[in-house]
């Protein structure tokens, strides 16, 4: 029975590590870091990098851990500190997502409105 | 029309070009310095080169043939005709790159909301050990 929860568990694990990763490698290369200059704001849970994304899950003793994703899925501890975590780092990356949303969002905006300006001149051109 | 009437019709457009090139840059910056380009670029099927953008670090550029730096088009006149010509087709291709990654975004945020629901059974049963340890 215990086995049998503890498959399910890890099948979980995995899903959770695989939407995880997922999102840190999108996210990885320069968002962040976007975001930092928009925002001035650090993540706090997720490093997110190329090769190997990670959570920064904290320990008992006030310690912190940088964990790879892909331990969720496989190690025990890092199971069980990822569970106490999830609410924060699904707020953290939720909040990041939100941001980079908004961005493009403006970006859409600008370029419509330039479009828009340019319509005449454009005309002009094509006679 | 009078060479007076010319000059500030071209003030007017230099002010406009102005505009546009601030406008170019910092959407390709953005999309090629701050957004995993190679991510929107696979999910979009778009080869840069198809219209033209060297988004190497430093100087933002647009080419058809011939590379341009997007300031140019604020005070040289081929830079400008060569811009107008080409706008349609910049202007649509930067769009369909900016949908990619607002439809990427979109479906990381759907995946992350679908991922809690899933967890929440561990997740209360993670808080009620919690809480049975700490009693």
């Amino acid at each position: 029975m215990v086995v049998e929860e503890l498959r399910e568990i890890e099948k979980a694990m995995g899903k959770a590590a695989k939407v995880i990763g997922s999102i840190l490698e999108f996210l990885g290369r320069e968002p962040i870091r976007t975001l930092k200059w928009e925002k001035d704001k650090e993540p706090k849970y997720c490093r997110p990098h190329n090769i190997n994304p990670k959570l920064i899950l904290p320990m008992p003793g006030g310690m912190e851990e940088e964990v790879p994703v892909g331990d969720i899925a496989r190690d025990l501890g890092a199971i069980v500190r990822f569970i106490e975590n999830f609410p924060k780092i699904y707020r953290e990356l939720m909040e990041i997502l939100d941001l980079l949303e908004e961005l493009v969002k403006e970006r859409k905006r600008a370029l419509k409105e330039l479009a828009d300006e340019l319509a005449p001149i454009l005309v002009v051109e094509e006679l | 029309m009078t060479k007076a009437r010319i000059i500030v019709e071209l003030e007017e457009l230099k002010k406009v070009m102005a505009a546009a090139a601030k406008c170019l840059e910092d959407i390709i910056e953005f999309l090629f310095h701050h957004v995993p380009a190679d991510v929107v670029l696979k999910e979009a099927r778009i080869t840069p080169k198809r219209v033209g953008f060297s988004f190497d670090y430093g100087p933002v550029f647009y080419t058809k043939k011939e590379k341009w730096k997007v300031s140019r088009i604020t005070y040289d006149i081929d830079a400008i005709i060569g811009f107008m010509r080409t706008f349609p087709d910049i202007s649509r291709e930067l769009m369909s790159m900016l949908d990619c990654v607002e439809k990427i975004v979109k479906e990381k945020k759907a995946a992350l909301k679908k991922l809690i629901d899933e967890l929440t059974p561990i997740l209360v049963l993670g808080e009620m050990a919690g809480d049975e340890e700490a009693r």
